[in-house]
């Protein structure tokens, strides 16, 4: 195996720390005096600066700096913490992960703008706009403002300032728009054309600066290059009332170096002390692995039914002995797969942020069930059809907050993320309390655009499920739960290509739902293995709920309706053999076995119940894509083919045979 | 000012003078400094000019006249150049020799 690239590593963990500065940014925005998320902020800006410009980032590390600076002053209590200096960061941070992804890419001008706007936050922190004061002990700014005073400023910037994206000349121009001024460029400090260096800066200035505004504006202009400048200023004369006290009139240098706090250094230790007992893996050596133990698994299989057929008292036991350790190694394999969907949904909470501003909705996000594991190639695949569920719900859902009072509600309007496991099942229901579904406009929709007859017969689920149409979900759409670019066929077959199932509920005026059920993993189930004619199936064992036997009295009382009793309520069944067109007779005890998803059951009437069996998930060909009644393959130990059944495609083919027969009284 | 120099001393910049391709530029001055007794700055009036590019010139002023070598320009500084030296604080309290040289003024 090779060693990993440690520029992916360092991607990895920078792609985490923003996750991390990200999370705290959104935590600030509730509680903007939380002085621990503040420090966790400024920790993780700081630790991306170093570590970016340590493995050769220096867009990434240079355009940072000035987000850390701009924390630390707030940490320091320099400034206070407002909505526009946290949007900012966040706006920044965005841009840090485009740094981080193409360093090489034309992004100066969106670092200018950026940088543009934190500036502005920072310098506009003092204004009304609601701002909370992060060091309630932090000294009171010494000058009081009114009262002329002339100021000498003699600075040198870091030497390698201009080269990280700081425009001198910007510096300057602020220093003239705070009064009279008058600059003066020193260029005694440049060396020969021959050892100069030309992207680092050797000039100073000297100004000299008339204004009422008070020293800490001065120091101000500097606030995103004041670790290693050289800074001196100096009050000259006073005028007017307010006298300059004692504190701003001495001569002070200011050489800003990097200090990191023993809190600082404390937390870091103990997190570096928390990650050393983690070990990061690729995602594509599990991938590997999971590959391996699925050959041995089919491997152990073949093992097995030769040994079942051996009268060798050895071979057996051996055979039991490896069928254990390979199920134990599954199942350690599968639970390394696991994340919590809680990395699934953190990423909400800025979506929501965004949305909230961009829409003027006020929106509060409920996550449930966050501890939720599923497999990992699952959240990764869930994580685009989940923001246009969001989305949709946020932009087309909620009603704006003076609708919502006028229908009575909250004027907050509601989205809750949850997740919980039934089964072999993660469900994910994203559900809103905003305007409902406009079934009205769902049936013009799909009228118009050829879906259904004008005037067709639709049950309300059915109406409902015309959404995930292609084609339904455009920018015209007018459900409330149409969508932009990607639309809801577009989510539903991504869905089902994980082998799961999408479906949707709404209430006009109550809101909408939408559910997602999704296989725990992807790559080995528990079967159960059954015999349809000549050919053998697969059934997830999750899905199964008991299994009878289907007398002949049964089966010939049942011709026609094709229902069983079961505990008083009727459940229909389907015949596999019929089904799937086996042509041989059925066998003279046939089984039903009892699927479920959720609360809708239906027997599937097979031959003959073979035994459990670990499937290990081969996927169709393309030639077979479209086959809905089943999800994939496996190789049985023999090393013939079993195609694992659809439960969801048969459990709704069971249903709608039930519906039908109820139609038809 | 220039006639007093041999033709081959011109050395005309490119329009961009700034950080970005400035240790081009620096390149393009030393190589010029190494061949010839004499260098006259052809800089674009429309040329894009920074600061580094006026830290540049400086040190080559300071190079020309350690190793007594004539630097000049060709024109007196406009467009983006004198916004830089403006901007920048060169103009005020500017020395005769920086007057001369950047702004083509007698010297007294």
């Amino acid at each position: 195996m090779s060693n990993p690239d440690p520029i992916s590593v360092f991607r990895t963990e920078a792609a985490e720390l923003l996750e991390q500065i990200e999370s705290g940014l959104l935590d600030l925005t509730r509680s903007l005096d939380d002085r621990d998320q503040i420090d966790a902020v400024f920790r993780g800006l700081h630790t991306l600066k170093g570590s970016g410009a340590m493995f050769g980032f220096e867009a990434l590390a240079a355009f940072t700096h000035h987000c850390e600076t701009a924390f630390d002053r707030v940490r320091k209590g320099d400034v206070p913490a407002t909505h526009e200096l946290v949007s900012a960061v966040l706006s920044a941070q965005d841009h840090m992960r485009a740094l981080l992804e193409t360093p090489n890419g034309d992004h100066d001008a969106m670092s200018a703008s950026l940088l543009d706007n934190l500036h502005r936050a920072v310098n506009g922190a003092g204004s009304p706009t609601p701002a909370v004061s992060i060091a309630p002990t932090a000294a009171p700014r010494a000058e009081a403002a009114g009262g002329m005073r002339e100021w000498r400023i003699r600075f040198s910037l870091p030497v390698n300032a201009m080269a990280n994206g700081t425009n001198p000349l910007g510096l300057l121009d602020e220093m003239r728009d705070l009064g009279e001024c008058r600059i003066v460029a020193d260029t005694a400090k440049v060396p020969d054309l021959a050892t100069l260096e030309p992207r680092d800066i050797h000039l100073a200035w000297d100004v000299t600066l008339k204004t009422e505004k008070p020293r800490s504006d001065i120091e101000d202009v500097f606030i995103f290059v004041m670790d290693d400048m050289e800074l001196d200023i100096t009050q000259i004369a006073a005028e007017g009332p307010a006298p300059a006290p004692v504190a701003a009139a001495i001569p002070k240098a200011v050489v800003v170096t990097e200090r990191e706090a023993p809190a600082i250094q404390a937390a870091n230790d103990s997190k570096q002390a928390k990650s050393a007992e983690n070990v990061r893996v690729p995602a594509e050596r599990l991938d590997e692995m999971m590959d391996r133990v699925g050959e041995l698994v089919i491997a152990q299989s073949r093992l097995t039914q030769l040994a079942g057929s051996a009268a060798d008292l050895g071979l057996r036991s051996v055979s039991e002995e490896i069928e254990r350790l390979s199920g134990e190694l599954r199942d350690t394999m599968m639970v390394l797969r696991m994340m919590p969907v809680a990395s699934l949904f953190s990423r909400f909470r800025r979506l929501v942020h965004d949305l909230s501003r961009e829409t003027g909705k006020e929106i509060e996000l409920v996550t449930e069930g966050e501890s939720t594991e599923v497999d990992k190639t699952v959240i990764d695949r869930l994580a685009d059809p989940l923001v246009h569920l969001v989305r949709n719900s946020i932009d087309h859902g909620l009603e704006q907050p003076e609708e919502r009072i006028a229908a009575g509600k909250d004027p907050k309007g509601k989205v809750i993320l949850s997740a919980h496991q039934t089964g072999g099942e993660v469900i994910i229901t994203i559900k809103d309390d905003g305007r409902g579904i406009n079934r009205e406009r769902v049936r013009a929709k799909a009228e118009s655009s050829g879906l259904i007859q004008p005037g067709q017969a639709l049950s309300d689920p059915e109406l409902l499920q015309l959404i995930f149409q292609p084609g339904f979900s455009t920018a015209q759409a007018v459900t409330n739960l149409s969508g932009r670019g990607v639309g809801m066929d577009v989510v539903k077959k991504t869905v089902e290509a994980l082998r799961g199932a999408i479906d949707i509920t709404s209430k006009p005026g109550d809101g909408s739902e939408v559910s997602l059920r999704i296989p725990l993993t992807l790559a080995i189930i528990e079967g159960l293995l059954v015999r349809v004619g000549g050919g053998c199936y697969v059934i997830p064992l999750s899905a199964v709920e008991e299994c009878l036997e289907l007398s002949l009295e049964d089966d010939l009382r049942s011709r026609g309706r094709s229902f069983i009793s079961l505990r008083d309520s009727l459940v229909p069944f389907l015949r596999l053999r019929e089904l799937f067109r086996t042509g041989t007779q059925p066998d003279q005890h046939q089984k039903v076995v009892v699927i479920s998803t959720g609360s809708e059951r239906v027997g599937l009437v097979v031959d003959q119940i073979i035994g459990d069996h670990q499937t290990v998930i081969k996927s169709m060909s393309k030639l077979h894509h479209d086959v809905a009644t089943f999800s994939g393959a496996t190789i049985l130990g023999d090393g013939s083919v079993a195609l694992i059944l659809d439960v969801t495609h048969l459990v709704a083919a069971g249903q709608h045979q039930e519906a039908q027969m109820r139609a038809a009284g | 000012m220039s006639s007093t120099l041999s033709g081959d001393a011109s050395l005309t910049l490119p329009n961009t003078l700034t950080i970005k391709n400035i240790l081009a530029v620096q390149e393009i001055i030393l190589n010029h400094l190494a061949d010839n007794s004499a260098a006259i700055l052809d800089i674009d009036a429309e040329a894009q000019v920074d600061l580094s590019f006026v830290q540049l010139v400086t040190a080559a002023r300071k190079q020309a006249e350690s190793r007594g070598v004539q630097l000049l320009l060709s024109r007196p500084a406009a467009g983006d150049l004198y916004d830089v030296l403006k901007r920048g604080g060169f103009l005020d309290e500017m020395t005769p020799d920086a007057a001369h040289f950047w702004l083509h003024q007698e010297k007294n």
